[in-house]
C-alpha cells in the first residue's frame, strides 16, 4: 500500500504524534514507525520497506532532526527515488541544504497549526497514487502577468509591497522563497488585510525609480541585493552590478509612497537616519548575510503577517522576533522613526480576499524554472547581445549533450525575459511535435482566436515582441513540420522585436539557413566558471567534507571535461557514494568529449538490472514525457524501475513529468531497437490505459 | 452582459497535455497505418475521447484525418462507424468553409439512425446537430432537435438532463427565460455531484433573475461557488460571483431611493472585486475585461469616479488586445458618458462616443451602434443646453462640432440621429441671432 513516511527524531515524538493523528484523521494514510512496525519485526527492515513503499516522505523539521542522520539518510532515499518531499516546520532549524529549496509547511506555533495542517493535506491529497479516489488538483496560483494589467484602483486596497531581487546567483529561488512567505502571511491572516506583492524587474535603477513613481500603492520596498558601505548594488540593462548610494535610493524613495523599507543586507545608523529624514521612510529593517533562508523565510511570514493584520511596525517585528530561536533574532534589526509606525490601510469595505503576487515578468508558457543556474556569465551575455541585435530573428544554441544549452535558455528567460513583454513560448521539441502546436501557443499568447489565419498571427507578432523558445529542435522527426515553420520564422520580421531562439546538438536543417540567424556554440566552462559552479553545488548537496583542498576540486573538474552536466553529476556522485568512487567512476569515461555522454550512459545501462533495461526500452515507444501512471500500464513494477532509472541519471523529472534525455533515446535507438511486434504491444496497452483500463 | 450561449474557453495546452498529445499522435501514427493488427475500435474509442480537446485546441485538421482514417478501418455497419461520422461532422463545423459538409454527414448520420435505431448515439448525434444549429443561430430548429433527443432518451436521465440544460441555453438566447427555467430546474436536479451541474448555474441564475426570482438566484449562485471551489473551476467561479454582483446591481437599480441603493451598489463592487482578483491568474483576458467594465460602470453610478475610469480604461485595454471591437465599443460608449459625469468634458466625451461608432460600424453592430448614436445626441443637447449661455464663439465651436458629429450619423446611416443633430444646430444658430 502506497502512504506518507514520516521522517522525524524521537526527541520531537509529541508533536510528531499529533501530527500523525490529525493527518489519519484526514483519511491519508501515514506510515509512523510508532504504530506501523509490528511487534518483533527487524526495525531496520520494516523502515527501509516503509521508506520504499511511500508516495511521500513528510519531514518534520526542528534542531533535533535536522542534526539526525537517520533523517538525513531517509531523506537522501526519498530524493533519489524520486518520492515526494514536505518539510514540515516543528522547531527552526539550519535545514539540509536538500531541503532548502522546498516549500515547507509551517506547523511550529499554534497560530498556525490548523490553517497549515489543511494546507498540508491539500498538498498530499493532490500526490498521485496516494488515495484511492484521487482527488481533484487544486492549487490557486494568484500570480499575474503584465497583459492583466492591474489596476491601481485595486492595488490601493491592499498592503502592497515591492520587491527587488539584484546581483543575486539563486534570484528565481529567493523570489519563490518570497512570494511563498506571502501567500503563507496571507493565509495566516485570514479575513485580515490582503497583500500585494509586485517584483522589480528588472531590477535596475530606472526600474525602480519609475515603478516607485507611478505607483502609489507601494509603502513597502523589499530589497535583496549585496550590500556594502551603504550601497545596494542593483543592475544595469545587461545584468552587471552596478551600485546604488544611499543618497540616490533616498533621492528615490522621496518621490514614492514606501514608509517601510526591508533590506536583506546591512545599512549603518547614519545611513539609515538620512534616508528617513529625506523620504517617507519611518522605518527600516535590515538582515545579516549570515541569516538563514529558513530564518528569513519565517521571519518575513510573521512579520508580513502581522502586517497584514493591522499591527505596528515593531509589534510585527516583534512578533517575527519571537518564531526565531535566541541565536536567531541578531540577524534581523529594526531602526523607526519614531514608536508605533503604522502603515495606511484601505477601509474595511474594499478590502479584498485574496493575495496578489505578480512576478513582473510577461506572460510565459510552459516554460521551465532553473533554480540553480551558475557560471556561464559570458555565454549569457553573449546570447542577451545576440537576441538584441535589430537585424536578429533567430539565435541558435548550439552545443553537445550536457553543455547547458536548455539551462543557458532558461536562465535567459529568468534574467531578460522582460524584454519580451507580450510573451515568451517555450516549446519542448519532441519528434511529434507540429508547427500549428507552435502557432496555436502564439495564437493564444496574443489572444487571437484558433482559428485565425497565420497571416493574421505573423501580422500581429510583427507589432509585438514575444520570445518564441524552441528546445531539443533536433529532436523533431518530420521535415514537412520543420519547412512550415521555417518559412513561418523567416517571414518575422526583426524589427518588430519578436525573436526565436533555439537549442540544438548542431544546425537543424531547415531552421539554420533562415536569413538573421545567428549561432552560440557552447563549449566547456572556462576554469574559473566551472570552479565557481563546483562551490556552488558543494553548498547545494553539503559535501564540504570531501573537498578538502582546491586539488581535489580541480581533479573533479578536469575529469569532467570542464561539461556542466558532468559536474554536476561528480558531485551528486560524491554525495552518494563518496569522491573516490565518483572519481573513478568519471575516470572511466572517455577523455574524448565526443564520446563523453555516450559512455556515461552506456555505463550506467550496464548498472541497471535486466528487467530495468527491458522497461527502459519500452519507454521508446512514447517519443514524449509521460506520467508514472502511464507507464504503469506498461509494467507493474514501473514504480521501482522508474526509480533506479532516475537514480542513474537516464531519466529526468520534472513536477509530475519523466523525459527520457536525447542523449539516452539515441543509445537505446541505436542499440536497441523496438521491433514492430513489442511496438504494437505497448501501444495497445498505453491505448487500454488511455481509454480508462488501467492496471 | 449578455448571455454567451455554448461558451467555450480556449486555453494552451499544458506541457503534460502536449506530451500526451504527442504520444499519442506517434501511437495514433502506427496504429492507424493498413496493416496495424490493433483493434480498430479501440483506436477510433481513443480518438473520440480526445476529440474535444484536439477540436478546442485549434487542431481540428489534424482531427479530421485521424478521423477519417479511423473510419476507413470500420465497417459502415457498425455503430462506432456512425458515431465516427459524428465527430467528423462537428469536426468539420469548425474547420473555415467546410459547415456545408458538416450539414450534409449530420443528415446522413440522422437518417441512417432511421434504418438502424440506437437510440443513445442518435440522441447524442441530434444534440450535436442541435449545437451545430445553434452556431448557425438557428435556434428553433436547434430546439426542436433537443426535443428529438430528449423524446429518446427517456430511460436515460442522465444523458437527457445534459440536453434539458442546453435547451435552457438556448431558451434564454431567445428571450423566453420563463420556458428555460423548468428546463433548468430538471437538469439541475438530475446533474448533482457532476461539474456539468454547476456549469448551467450561471445561465440558469440569469434565466431565475429574469423571471424575478433574485433571492433564489442567488442562493443558487452561493452553492455553485461552493461546489466549484470544491471542483477547482476558477473562472466559473469568478464568472457565478460576477452573477451575484449582477443581481445586485439589479436591487440597487430597483431601490426607491439613492440611499437605499447605495448597500447594494457596494456589495457589488465588493463581489466584482473579488472576482476580479479570482480572475487575475487565470488566463481569460476576455472575462477578465468583462468584469473591469461592469466595475467601472458600477463604480460610476457609485461617483467613484477616479475608480470607474481606471476600470474601464483596463477594460478596454484588454478588449483592443483581443481585437474584440464589439465589446470595446461599447466601453467606451461607458467611459465616453463617465468622462462627462466625471469632469463635464463633452468633448472628451465625443470622442470617446465616435470611436464607438466607428468600431460598431466595423463590426456592423446595429444595436451597440445606435446605443453610442443615442449617448452622443444627449451629450450634444447638454452642450447646446450650456451653449446657449454662452459667447457667439463658443456657440460656433459647438455648432462645429454638432456638424462634424451629424456628417458621421450620417455616414452610418444613423439619419435619425442625424436629424435630432440638425435640429440641435437650428436650435443654436437661431439663439445665437
Amino acid at each position: 500500500m502506497s502512504h506518507i513516511f514520516v521522517s522525524y527524531s524521537r526527541k520531537n515524538l509529541t508533536f510528531v504524534t499529533q501530527l500523525v493523528t490529525d493527518l489519519q484523521q484526514a483519511d491519508l494514510p501515514v506510515w509512523f514507525d510508532q504504530i506501523s512496525i509490528q511487534p518483533g519485526e527487524n526495525w531496520e527492515a520494516a523502515i527501509e520497506k516503509g521508506l520504499k513503499e511511500a508516495i511521500a516522505v513528510a519531514v518534520v523539521v526542528s534542531p533535533d532532526s535536522m542534526a539526525s542522520e537517520y533523517v538525513r539518510k531517509e531523506i537522501n532515499f526519498a530524493q533519489e527515488s524520486d518520492q515526494l518531499i514536505l518539510p514540515v516546520l516543528y522547531r527552526p532549524a539550519q535545514l539540509f541544504l536538500n531541503l532548502q529549496t522546498i516549500q515547507w509547511v509551517d506547523l511550529s506555533s499554534e497560530a498556525v497549526y490548523a490553517a497549515n495542517l489543511q494546507k498540508l493535506i491539500a498538498v498530499l491529497r493532490r500526490e498521485p497514487g496516494l488515495l484511492e479516489n484521487d482527488a481533484v488538483p487544486t492549487g490557486e496560483a494568484v500570480e499575474v502577468d503584465d497583459t492583466r494589467k492591474l489596476s491601481p484602483t485595486i492595488l490601493s486596497n491592499y498592503l502592497h509591497i515591492g520587491a527587488m531581487i539584484a546581483g543575486q546567483t539563486k534570484s528565481q529561488q529567493l523570489w519563490r522563497r518570497l512570494a511563498g512567505s506571502i501567500g503563507t502571511a496571507s493565509q495566516m491572516n485570514v479575513g485580515g488585510q490582503a497583500l500585494a506583492l509586485s517584483r522589480l524587474t528588472p531590477p535596475t535603477l530606472s526600474r525602480l525609480v519609475s515603478l516607485l513613481g507611478a505607483t502609489p500603492s507601494i509603502q513597502i520596498l523589499h530589497l535583496i541585493c549585496r550590500t556594502e558601505n551603504d550601497m545596494c548594488f542593483v543592475e544595469d540593462d545587461q545584468g552587471r552590478e552596478t551600485p546604488l548610494q544611499i543618497d540616490e535610493l533616498a533621492r528615490i524613495l522621496q518621490n514614492s509612497s514606501v514608509k517601510l523599507l526591508v533590506v536583506q543586507g546591512q545599512l549603518s545608523v547614519a545611513g539609515i537616519q538620512k534616508l528617513m529624514q529625506q523620504s517617507l521612510v519611518q522605518a527600516v529593517i535590515t538582515t545579516t548575510t549570515a541569516a538563514s533562508d529558513v530564518m528569513s523565510k519565517l521571519f518575513e511570514e510573521h512579520f508580513y503577517a502581522a502586517l497584514a493584520a493591522g499591527k505596528a511596525v515593531q509589534v510585527a517585528y516583534q512578533t517575527a522576533l519571537n518564531t526565531l530561536g535566541p541565536d536567531d533574532k541578531d540577524h534581523f534589526k529594526l531602526t523607526a522613526k519614531h514608536d508605533g509606525v503604522m502603515l495606511d490601510y484601505p477601509p474595511i469595505e474594499k478590502r479584498p480576499i485574496q493575495p496578489i503576487i505578480d512576478p513582473g515578468l510577461p506572460p510565459m508558457r510552459n516554460v521551465p524554472i532553473n533554480p540553480d543556474f551558475v557560471g556561464q556569465g559570458q555565454p549569457l551575455l553573449e546570447l542577451s547581445e545576440k537576441l538584441s541585435s535589430d537585424d536578429t530573428r533567430q539565435v541558435m544554441i548550439y552545443g553537445l549533450g550536457g553543455m547547458g544549452k536548455s539551462w543557458l535558455a532558461s536562465e535567459f528567460v529568468a534574467r531578460y525575459g522582460w524584454r519580451f513583454s507580450d510573451g515568451i513560448v517555450w516549446i519542448q521539441v519532441s519528434e511529434q511535435t507540429r508547427a500549428e502546436d507552435i502557432f496555436n501557443q502564439l495564437r493564444l499568447l496574443l489572444g487571437l482566436p484558433l482559428n485565425s489565419a497565420l497571416t493574421h498571427l505573423e501580422n500581429t507578432l510583427r507589432q509585438r515582441r514575444v520570445l518564441i523558445v524552441l528546445d531539443q529542435a533536433n529532436e523533431w522527426g518530420n521535415s514537412t513540420e520543420l519547412t512550415e515553420l521555417a518559412q513561418f520564422v523567416s517571414r518575422l520580421e526583426p524589427l518588430g522585436g519578436t525573436r526565436v531562439m533555439l537549442t540544438a546538438w548542431g544546425p537543424t536543417v531547415g531552421l539554420a539557413e533562415i536569413s538573421g540567424s545567428r549561432e552560440l556554440t557552447l563549449a566547456e566552462m572556462l576554469p574559473v566558471e566551472a570552479e565557481e559552479l563546483v562551490r556552488q553545488l558543494i553548498i547545494d548537496y553539503d559535501v564540504a567534507g570531501e573537498f578538502k583542498s582546491e586539488l581535489v576540486m580541480r581533479q573533479l573538474i578536469e575529469k569532467t571535461a570542464y561539461t556542466p552536466w558532468f559536474i554536476k553529476e561528480g558531485v551528486r556522485l560524491t554525495r552518494l557514494e563518496g569522491l573516490e568512487v565518483a572519481l573513478e567512476d568519471l575516470d572511466a569515461l572517455s577523455a574524448d568529449t565526443m564520446l563523453l555522454f555516450e559512455r556515461y550512459v552506456g555505463m550506467q545501462h550496464q548498472k541497471l538490472a535486466e528487467p530495468t533495461q527491458v522497461f527502459l526500452r519500452q519507454l521508446q515507444g512514447l517519443p514524449d514525457s509521460f506520467d508514472r501512471r502511464l507507464v504503469q500500464a506498461i509494467d507493474s513494477q514501473s514504480r521501482e524501475h522508474l526509480r533506479q532509472l532516475i537514480q542513474h541519471q537516464l531519466l529526468r523529472r520534472e513536477d509530475k513529468l519523466y523525459t527520457i534525455p536525447p542523449t539516452v533515446r539515441v543509445y537505446l535507438r541505436q542499440r536497441y531497437p523496438l521491433s514492430e511486434a513489442e511496438q504494437d504491444t505497448i501501444d495497445q496497452q498505453v491505448i487500454q490505459y488511455w481509454l480508462g483500463g488501467a492496471k | 452582459m449578455g448571455i454567451t450561449i455554448n461558451p467555450s474557453h480556449p486555453t494552451a495546452l499544458t506541457r503534460e497535455q502536449q506530451a500526451t498529445l504527442n504520444n499519442m499522435r506517434a501511437v495514433l501514427g502506427r496504429q492507424l497505418r493498413p496493416t496495424s493488427k490493433t483493434d480498430p475500435a479501440m483506436v477510433a474509442e481513443l480518438i473520440i475521447q480526445n476529440a474535444v480537446l484536439m477540436r478546442e485546441n485549434g487542431l481540428a485538421t489534424e482531427l479530421l484525418d485521424y478521423l477519417q482514417r479511423a473510419r476507413e478501418k470500420l465497417d459502415a455497419e457498425k455503430p462506432l462507424h456512425t458515431r465516427l461520422s459524428v465527430e467528423i461532422a462537428v469536426t468539420l463545423d469548425v474547420i473555415d468553409g467546410r459547415q456545408d459538409e458538416a450539414s450534409e454527414l449530420f443528415q446522413n448520420v440522422l437518417t441512417w439512425y432511421q434504418t438502424h435505431p440506437n437510440a443513445l448515439d442518435e440522441a447524442r448525434a441530434r444534440s450535436a446537430y442541435g449545437r451545430f444549429l445553434i452556431n448557425r443561430s438557428q435556434l428553433q430548429v436547434a430546439l426542436t432537435q433537443f426535443q428529438q433527443a430528449l423524446d429518446l432518451l427517456k430511460d436515460q436521465p442522465f444523458e437527457a438532463a445534459i440536453v434539458r440544460g442546453e435547451m435552457g441555453r438556448v431558451l434564454v438566447g431567445q428571450g423566453k427565460f420563463g420556458e428555460a427555467v423548468p428546463q433548468f430546474e430538471k437538469a439541475y436536479t438530475v446533474l448533482r455531484g457532476d461539474d456539468r451541474q454547476v456549469r448551467l448555474m450561471n445561465d440558469f441564475a440569469a434565466a431565475l433573475v429574469e423571471v424575478g426570482e433574485s433571492d433564489r438566484a442567488e442562493k443558487l449562485l452561493i452553492e455553485g461557488i461552493e461546489i466549484a471551489t470544491q471542483q477547482g473551476l476558477w473562472l466559473l467561479r469568478a464568472n457565478l460571483r460576477r452573477q451575484i454582483a449582477y443581481i445586485y446591481h439589479l436591487r440597487a437599480e430597483k431601490s426607491s431611493d439613492a440611499a437605499s441603493a447605495q448597500p447594494y451598489l457596494d456589495e457589488a463592487v465588493r463581489l466584482l472585486n473579488q472576482a476580479v482578483a479570482e480572475m487575475l491568474p487565470l488566463q481569460n483576458t476576455l472575462d477578465l475585461a468583462v468584469v473591469y467594465h461592469d466595475l467601472g460602470r458600477i463604480e460610476a453610478q457609485q461617483r467613484h469616479f477616479n475608480e470607474a475610469e481606471a476600470h474601464l480604461r483596463l477594460s478596454i485595454e484588454l478588449f483592443q488586445r483581443l481585437g474584440n471591437l464589439r465589446n470595446e465599443a461599447v466601453a467606451e460608449i461607458t467611459l465616453g458618458t463617465l468622462v462627462v459625469l466625471k469632469n463635464g468634458d463633452i468633448a472628451a466625451g465625443n470622442e470617446h462616443l465616435h470611436r464607438a461608432l466607428q468600431l460598431a460600424n466595423k463590426v456592423g453592430d446595429q444595436f451597440t451602434l445606435h446605443q453610442a448614436a443615442e449617448t452622443l445626441s444627449r451629450l450634444h443637447q447638454l452642450q447646446v443646453t450650456r451653449a446657449k449661455a454662452q459667447s457667439q464663439e463658443i456657440r460656433r465651436q459647438v455648432i462645429d462640432q454638432l456638424s462634424f458629429s451629424r456628417a458621421r450619423l450620417s455616414e452610418y446611416s444613423l439619419s435619425e440621429a442625424a436629424l435630432a443633430l440638425e435640429h440641435m444646430i437650428t436650435e443654436l444658430e437661431a439663439a445665437r441671432g
